[in-house]
């Protein structure tokens, strides 16, 4: 079941008005429970089966190490938890990339191989919830939480529905308190909820499903397209993916904030940053911020000198990008921001011994320059995260850097230029925090003529197959 | 707080009530001019031709309602001028070519189009003759098929001829119903902004003519040479395992009642093949689709008219598609078989006329053509 369906649209109006009628804490829990189960299901039944298998085995085993004062059993229990989790993740997302990859070096190597191929269905969100139970088991080991004593609770924390298959990766100590409070309903929170909706509806189907019709045909066949048009559609697929992800994620909020509970901020305006670490502050920071604590950090962090730092950045950056998909492009995309990161921790160690240098890139001009660089350096990464080979990838930036002619925009370019325009200004909107006095100042039937412009103008520009989340495939 | 309550339900009940006063406004516009919201070939060819409708003194029509063979064939402009000509009157030859259709969709696509107000004088219905193949099964294009694309009335048609058979249209229709602007979108885009969306999406029309013509853009000698070999992709398989259809023939058959019911003569149009696509027919298979046709044209007091080998290789792009100066051979040739059926309906019209003048009651008939309207043309005018 998408977002953007009418589908959820009836799913979510009846679980909603089920939810308030409901006076129990209790009643209300397992009813999102239910929800959420039967979300998951309506993809795929057995899977569903799968995960609620697994998160009541992460349940009890939490309650194992809470209950043990054993250091070694603690650690033993832990283990498990996170071999069973990734063991998981690895099998049913990248058995078949290393079987291939195994049978390719074979290959090279001039050896014969008769590895199987096997069919393994993909389960939706399995990278998002394998982690939340990792981070969850982590934090109840180190003590930072105490294990959910509540099946019911437990199976909320991982499966609840506006999260579960896209994210934000929910933190323990974040979401498991909410369950516990009670929930009035607030019209304040009301209208927080609708204009996330809104607003993540309108990014997806009005921007990055519309983006899609300038990137697609560019990354199919770079060749065929002129040197403007391939910039079009590169820049094009990164507003695509952060409009489709973004989207995504503000619709989950919202939906959220109706029922009640409230997840993190998942953007925080990643175009505008100034350099790639910035960047990564403000781009799904909930996974930036997990592999910072849970694997950055744990291997050293930037402890251990200039070296061991920049050996874990690189080995954070890769697992990152293989998280993101079963494919060496992946990988290549997260080597190189690993590199971005190294160089951004050189340049930032040279200025900080160097002051005429702080000074200069202080400046307003050398800021905008930072910022044009890091723009830059994330659309070249973003190449290899969507080209389907490196073959493919090469030819999109050859024909960036190198060749020229070809044919023009395969879509008309003034629909791209007029999204940008209407993203800078909301980007204007976002960083000069407008939002709250522009709501505060318009009268309340403008405000809703203006939630029912989006909509309408978000079904109107809604290409005429609508997309899945392009992070649901992770 | 209690201030902030009123208003977050005063910005929410406006933005829902502007929201629902868009999609009824929306929803009476598709019910006022559903042609708008059809498919990028249907939409348009309806529009032009309710437009040459307005030009008074009322022509003479001809539509020709067929598959993207009769799309980028039949030019009404190089046609029509001749036939008014020879008639002495108005006559408009129009293009209904809508691509990717055959001998089953020309049955939807005929009732689609009575009920958005197409009543030709004559009407050619295009045979496809690899379509009459009981293996054929991609006439029902489910794009084209869209629910959002029809009417209510127009669903159970779609539900008992679709292959492979599709049900439960009425509830998606109704789905389709509960969000008109979402629904009608693409028609609704094309009509004030037709650039921002993709060529091969938009309905405005931009790639037909006045008369229905929409010709191939850009016929290279590589873009033909690649069209060749989709075409011997598509059809030569079919053709090597014919086997005649009788559902397909009992089809066309209703295709054609359900034009007489309305008073619209009918004729079978072959349209032309190449040598090269002729070539791909296995021996027998074609006499036995032309027996078949010329014992339907009998039985139901329609015209066959063969074309199939009017024209040489050079007028096709790929053998069975024309290129412009293909068409403009064949419209011309097709006006000269059809001018002395319309010299019959001319006749018949004046003695109607007569019938009518005042003082004189007649019953009018359904078939407003005295049986039988075309003798002597059975079994195919060549």
């Amino acid at each position: 079941m998408l977002f953007c369906t009418t589908q959820f649209l009836v799913f979510f109006t009846a679980i909603l008005a089920l939810y308030w009628l409901l006076p129990w804490k209790r009643a209300r829990v397992w009813l999102l429970v239910a929800a959420s189960v039967y979300f998951y299901a309506s993809w795929n039944k057995w899977l569903a089966l799968i995960v609620v298998v697994s998160t009541t085995i992460d349940f009890v085993l939490a309650r194992g190490i809470d209950a043990s004062t054993s250091t070694r059993n603690r650690r033993i229990l832990l283990t498990i938890n996170i071999l069973g989790n990734l063991g998981l993740l690895c099998y049913f997302k990248y058995v078949n990339f290393f079987l291939d990859s195994l049978r390719t070096a074979l290959t090279y190597a001039g050896a014969q191989s008769s590895l199987p191929v096997l069919e393994v269905f993909l389960p939706i969100g399995i990278s998002f919830y394998t982690f939340e139970a990792i981070n969850y088991m982590v934090d109840v080991y180190r003590g930072h939480t105490k294990a959910e004593k509540n099946w019911a609770n437990f199976m909320l924390f991982i499966l609840f529905f506006p999260h579960l298959v896209a994210g934000p990766i929910v933190r323990a100590r974040d979401f498991l308190p909410q369950i516990h409070r009670r929930k009035r309903w607030s019209w304040v929170r009301v209208q927080a909820g609708v204009q996330f909706i809104i607003m993540g509806m309108f990014k997806k189907m009005a921007i990055a499903d519309r983006m899609a019709l300038y990137a697609d045909p560019v990354f199919a066949n770079a060749d065929w397209y002129c040197r403007y048009a391939v910039w079009i559609g590169v820049a094009a697929y990164a507003i695509q993916i952060y409009c489709d992800f973004s989207g995504y994620t503000d619709m989950a909020i919202g939906c959220a904030h109706l029922l009640g509970y409230r997840l993190a901020m998942n953007f925080h305006m990643p175009y505008l940053a100034t350099n790639v670490s910035e960047f990564w502050r403000r781009w799904h920071i909930s996974l930036s911020s997990w592999l910072r604590d849970y694997l950055f950090i744990p291997l050293g962090g930037s402890r251990g000198g200039e070296w061991i730092t920049a050996r874990n950045l690189m080995i954070t950056m890769t697992l990152g990008g293989l998280w993101h998909g079963a494919a060496w492009t992946f990988v290549v995309w997260g080597v190189l921001h690993g590199l971005y990161l190294i160089v951004h921790r050189i340049c930032r160690a040279l200025c900080e011994r160097i002051r005429w240098l702080d000074v200069v890139l202080s400046s307003r001009p050398a800021v905008v320059c930072s910022w044009a660089m890091t723009l830059l350096c994330v659309l070249i990464g973003w190449i290899f995260f969507r080209a389907q080979t490196f073959d493919a990838a090469g030819d999109v930036l050859g024909k960036m850097f190198i060749h020229g002619g070809g044919a023009r925009c395969p879509v008309h370019d003034m629909g791209f230029w007029w999204t940008v325009a209407l993203l800078a200004v909301c980007h204007a909107i976002g960083h000069y925090k407008l939002w709250p006095e522009i709501q505060k100042r318009l009268p309340a039937p403008v405000l809703g003529l203006g939630y029912a412009a989006a909509v309408c103008v978000a079904l109107l520009l809604a290409p005429p197959a609508g997309k899945a989340f392009i992070y649901f495939q992770f | 707080m209690q201030a902030t309550g009123q208003r977050v339900r005063l910005s929410l009940l406006t933005g829902l009530l502007a929201f629902l006063v868009v999609q009824a406004v929306v929803a009476v516009i598709a019910r006022c001019h559903p042609w708008v919201f059809r498919d990028r070939f249907h939409g348009p060819r309806v529009r032009y031709y309710h437009r040459h409708l307005a030009v008074q003194p009322r022509p003479l029509i001809v539509v020709q309602l067929g598959s993207s063979r009769t799309g980028c064939g039949l030019r009404g402009k190089v046609a029509s001028p001749d036939l008014s000509g020879r008639l002495g009157q108005p006559v408009l030859l129009f293009n209904m070519g809508l691509a990717g259709s055959g001998l089953i969709s020309n049955r939807v696509n005929l009732e689609c189009l009575l009920n958005d107000g197409v009543r030709p004088d004559l009407l050619l219905l295009e045979v496809l003759p690899p379509s009459l193949n009981e293996h054929w099964c991609s006439d029902f294009l489910p794009e084209r098929f869209c629910v959002a694309n029809l009417r209510r009335e127009e669903l159970p048609v779609v539900e008992r001829l679709a292959v492979p058979p599709r049900s439960g249209l009425y509830w998606e229709w109704l789905a389709n119903l509960s969000a008109p602007l979402h629904t009608h979108r693409i028609g609704l885009v094309s009509s004030f902004a037709p650039t921002i969306l993709g060529h091969n999406v938009r309905s405005d029309g931009y790639d037909i003519d006045e008369y229905g013509w929409q010709p191939f853009p850009n016929v290279t000698p590589e873009r033909a040479a690649r069209q060749l070999q989709i075409a011997r992709d598509s059809y030569f398989n079919y053709l090597q395992r014919f086997r005649m259809s009788v559902r397909t023939l009992e089809i066309m058959a209703e295709t054609i009642e359900l034009a007489k019911s309305q008073g619209i003569p009918v004729a079978l149009v072959v349209m032309p093949e190449g040598p090269t696509f002729r070539s791909w027919y296995p021996p027998g298979v074609w006499q036995q689709i032309e027996k078949a046709l010329s014992d339907l044209a009998k039985r139901h007091d329609a015209l066959l008219i063969n074309m199939r080998e009017a024209l040489p290789e050079e007028d096709f792009m790929d053998s069975h598609h024309l290129l412009e100066e293909g068409g403009a051979k064949f419209s011309r040739m097709l006006a000269g078989r059809i001018e002395p059926m319309l010299r019959q309906v001319v006749a018949q019209r004046e003695r109607n006329a007569a019938k009518q003048r005042p003082g004189v009651s007649i019953q009018r008939s359904a078939y407003s053509i005295e049986q039988p309207a075309f003798s002597g043309c059975f079994g195919g005018c060549k």
